[in-house]
């Protein structure tokens, strides 16, 4: 069986890259392709470059990148910052802490669909959540119909569901950090606010910034809670940009429009990346000593 | 302010944290319980008796699973048991061969497949669809299943483990005269359990978790998955509160069974690889 | 790259008004200065249900070199943890310069630490790192740099001020580690296994450095190894650990000569210590197991029919003519000296020469444990006999 390593080689590889390649990279090659073409009343027309130039013109574009945008500002820190309290909360060695530990784990096991469908009805004006505001005299909200709230509880259901998986980053990299460190940094005088704000905060920086770069990446292409929940309105104010390329491409039938969008939120996506390693990847050397 | 004093408010924080993650879902399962006019009954005003399943009842699991909820299920362990499954040969076959062979380009090819798995599905789940609807496969459960198989991830996972491996094993094997493969199958794999087991919750729970993909690839409303059996299960049942719960709780029982248990193998392959990411 | 001849300069006192020379006794009952530096009192320590320091009583005065030695797990470390206070004590007290610091924060107990892994800060620079400390505690900028360039220049550190731990050395860490510790002024300095991360020709450098260090310092240093040789080239005094107990405190010549039970006599000396069981007979002679030789006993009246252990360092046994007789194993020859390890009565002896060994193909030979230089244990107490 002496299958020389270069047959051998190719083999192993194959079926991963094949797979990669076929089902990752060429389509984001297909999706500018076919953003050059439209699709009015089934005729499939070459354009160019028109597609792009009619999303620059439509207002309805315009809108729906400044929800997308806003959503993300807002989202992207304030799950970051939550995660890290998150995972500060759960390296502490407290008593029962294990349960604890299991129970902040409990959004992972729980899709986003069922997050959504589950805080949906909590959400409802006769729900919980405004049933326990009651005690306290507030309330009812109607947080997923009316226009002011409904961005905001989405923001609130993906943060509830995605920052425990953050959390676990940020775990490892608080774990990464040896404990002697901690305990010289307590010799020295140093009270728990100094120690996580001049020695952890900075030797975490590596794994905040994967974070950050990861969870705008999903959050930039939010899809699930828009499609169940609010269908971009009330009056589009949940209207972000893959929701309205989902509509171009499979409700209305323009497949070129809506690769176009795709094409736009990845470009953007890219440079939004790009920025923050420039800005934030001083980083510290990574050794321990 | 004292040592005690800021362990009683860490602990109050830890408690109310988990108590924010675990109350909607408590209300979900006991709401499933509950016949569906009663759902909202102890609310306004709020009393102790909206935390428990009062009363009891299993109407609303009975309607689900007669409405077809069960095919549903048993579509969705099939596709992503078979993900799983051929994810776990693929993607180990492709760690494998980037830990023990050395070749030109090898770690940018390494660092496209690393870099694979930050784009999310919803960037090409569309073009995708062009290409799996020239492939034939739209409304196959082979649109579901061939894509996912190959993931970034689970191919660095294993690459990192594998590299770990001490080359002396190889080595001695080698030296026996056993091919790679064999060396593969025989050495590499039994020792690289907690590696498949955390590769293979991830590509397990990643299938089980899909929606867009699978909403866009098989539009024929007969074969569905369950995270969007679940989406369309809402927009036909709207008010049925308490089925729309138990599909809920049902839909986030498998995962969390899974996870419970080997909790320990999906944290340490997510951290692991976002220390080296 | 420093060395050791860069010691050769003159040096400045840094942080303390009079040099004290450290003062290595050979044979020491108790230290003859006035002020007790540090004070422990029936120190416990329990991790749950494991007892790890089980009544620890020390008193080491101002200006000592302490090594507290043992084996793994014997506690040592815990023991340095617990003076630190990044532990807390189960029972007992410690006092530190005369004040009960057992429940006293880590930082506010006078004590500096030089960590095994020497805990340095990786992303600040070196003047970073030693000024920590003194940032974290807002002490004035003036004075601040006063005292980083003092303990920089006395550790030759200042060319490396403001380099990251990754671009140094192990050894130039270290000193980074140390003058991090020099820096707190403290009253007593902490030292865990500073040199086990080190390779052997750098070990044997760093010891000489911080034998220096202490010198020039006059400062109270813990230190805690698990390597014999350490402990007994840089001790004032040694404290032998085992399972959480003292076995015994003193100079480090005087518990070569004289150790108080068969763990310190095994403990220091390499090749360890030979122990012979045997017998008191009813002549007052030892037989040693496995023999009919009688041996002249150094201890004379033990009662007949105890058990005892001989005593005897390899370097003590005379070869040649003598009673015992035994079969040799295994000669290892080191150029300047040559240990030859033979099974001799049930048991195996070492003897150490200071010769080649010229012998081919010599098998059997007789040997002498001198008397006078042999010492004896109870076989059930394992404590040594004196009288």
């Amino acid at each position: 069986m002496n299958r020389s390593p270069i047959t051998l080689l190719v083999l192993t590889l194959a079926p991963a890259l094949l797979g990669l390649a076929i089902f990752r990279a060429y389509p984001i090659g297909l999706a500018f392709y076919e953003s050059l073409y439209t699709t009015v009343a089934g005729e499939r027309t070459f354009v160019g470059l028109g597609n792009y130039a009619d999303l620059i013109t439509d207002a309805g574009f315009w809108k729906s990148l400044r929800v997308t945008l806003w959503f993300n500002l807002i989202i992207n820190p304030l799950q970051v910052a939550l995660a890290l309290a998150l995972a500060l909360m759960f390296v502490q060695k407290l008593p029962g802490m294990a349960v604890f530990r299991l129970l902040f784990l409990i959004p992972i096991g729980i899709s986003l669909p069922v997050a959504v469908i589950i805080w949906r009805i909590v959400l409802l004006p006769e729900g919980f959540l405004n049933g326990a505001l009651g005690i306290v005299g507030l309330g009812p909200y109607r947080f997923l119909t009316s226009p002011d709230f409904a961005l905001y509880s989405i923001i609130g259901i993906a943060t509830w569901k995605g920052i425990s998986y953050w959390m676990i980053f940020l775990v490892g990299g608080l774990q990464n950090i040896p404990q002697e460190i901690n305990e010289a940094a307590r010799l020295e005088g140093a009270s728990a606010w100094q120690r996580l704000w001049l020695v952890t905060l900075p030797l975490l920086r590596p794994t905040l910034l994967f974070v950050l770069v990861a969870d705008i990446t999903i959050n930039f292409l939010l899809f699930a809670p828009v499609f169940m929940l609010t269908g971009g309105g009330p009056r589009g104010s949940t209207n972000v940009l893959m929701y309205e390329a989902y509509k171009s491409g499979f409700v209305f039938g323009d497949m070129g429009r809506a690769m176009a969008i795709v094409v736009c939120l990845v470009a953007m996506l890219l440079v939004i990346v790009a920025i923050q390693f420039r800005l934030l990847s001083s980083a510290p050397s990574k050794e321990a000593c | 302010m004292s040592p005690a004093v800021r362990k009683a408010l860490i602990y109050l924080a830890i408690a109310v944290t988990a108590f924010i993650f675990v109350a909607p879902l408590w209300w979900a399962i006991l709401s499933s319980f509950r016949p569906n006019d009663a759902i909202f009954r102890d609310l306004f005003p709020f009393t102790p008796r909206a935390l428990l399943p009062e009363p009891f009842t299993l109407d609303a699991y009975v309607a689900i699973f007669q409405r077809g909820f069960g095919s549903i299920i048993a579509n969705t362990l099939l596709v992503a048991g078979l993900t799983t499954v051929l994810g776990l040969i693929v993607n180990a076959l492709a760690g494998y061969a980037f830990a023990l062979f050395e070749f030109p380009g090898k770690s940018a090819v390494l660092g496209v497949v690393v870099v694979s798995f930050m784009l999310p599905f919803e960037a090409i789940a569309m073009p995708l669809y062009s290409v799996v609807s020239q492939l034939g496969w739209i409304d196959h459960v082979a649109a579901l299943v061939v894509p996912s198989v190959a993931n970034g991830l689970a191919v660095f996972l294993f690459y990192q483990f594998f590299q770990q491996v001490p080359k002396d094993y190889y080595e001695a094997a080698r030296l026996e005269g056993a091919g790679w493969l064999r060396i593969l199958w025989s050495v590499y794999v039994p020792l690289s359990l907690p590696t498949c087991i955390s590769a293979g919750l991830m590509l397990f729970i990643f299938q089980w978790e899909a929606f867009l993909w699978p909403l866009l690839a098989m539009p024929a409303q007969q074969f569905k998955v369950i995270q969007v059996g679940m989406a369309a299960f809402q927009d036909q049942y709207t008010t049925a509160w308490n089925q729309l719960f138990g599909a809920a709780v049902i839909t986030a029982l498998i995962p969390m069974l899974l996870l419970i248990p080997l909790q320990r193998y999906y944290v340490q392959g997510l951290a692991g690889s976002g220390i080296k990411g | 790259m420093s060395g050791p001849e860069q010691h050769q300069q003159k040096w400045e006192p840094v942080l303390r008004p009079e040099l004290r020379e450290s003062k290595k006794k050979e044979h020491v009952g108790e230290p003859e200065f006035a002020g007790r530096a540090l004070n422990l009192k029936g120190l416990r320590k329990a991790f749950g249900p494991t007892e790890i320091i089980s009544g620890v009583d020390l008193e080491i005065a101002d200006g000592e070199l302490v090594v507290f030695v043992g084996p793994s797990g014997c506690g040592k470390s815990t023991l340095l943890r617990l003076i630190a206070g990044l532990e807390s004590v189960s029972a007992g007290e410690i006092l530190i310069g005369g004040r009960d610091v057992t429940r006293v924060d880590p930082a506010k107990r006078g004590v500096a630490m030089v960590f095994q892994s020497y805990a340095l800060f990786p992303h600040m620079t070196v003047r970073q790192n030693m000024g920590f400390g003194m940032r974290v505690n807002r002490v004035p900028k003036a004075e601040a740099a006063e005292r980083l360039e003092k303990a920089a220049a006395l550790l030759q550190l200042t060319e490396l001020l403001d380099r990251k731990p990754a671009q140094l050395s192990g050894g130039q860490r270290q000193r980074v580690a140390i003058g991090r510790a020099i820096v707190r002024d403290p009253q007593v300095f902490l030292f865990d296994e500073p040199l086990s991360n080190l390779d052997a020709e750098l070990r044997v450098q760093m010891r000489a450095e911080l034998a220096a260090l202490h010198a020039r310092l006059g400062a109270t240093m813990i230190y805690v190894t698990h390597d014999q040789v350490e402990a007994m080239t840089l001790a004032d005094r040694i404290v032998v650990l085992r399972a959480g107990k003292v076995e015994q405190v003193g100079a480090p010549l005087h518990l070569y000569d004289d150790p108080d039970n068969l763990f310190v006599a095994g403990f220091l000396g390499s090749p360890r210590m030979n122990f012979l069981t045997a017998e008191v007979q009813p002549s007052g002679q030892l037989r040693p197991e496995g023999t009919k030789v009688d041996l002249p006993s150094p201890i004379p009246g033990l009662r007949p029919g105890r058990r005892v252990v001989i005593g005897c360092r390899p370097e003590n046994v005379e070869l040649g003519d003598g009673p015992l007789e035994a079969k040799v194993k295994t000669v290892e020859q080191l150029g300047n000296s040559t240990f030859v390890h033979m099974d001799c009565a049930n048991t195996t002896i070492a003897a150490e020469l200071h010769q080649r060994w010229g012998t081919q193909g010599d098998t059997t030979l007789r040997l002498t444990l001198p008397t006078a230089k042999t010492q004896l244990f109870d076989a059930e107490t394992s404590l040594r006999i004196r009288e």
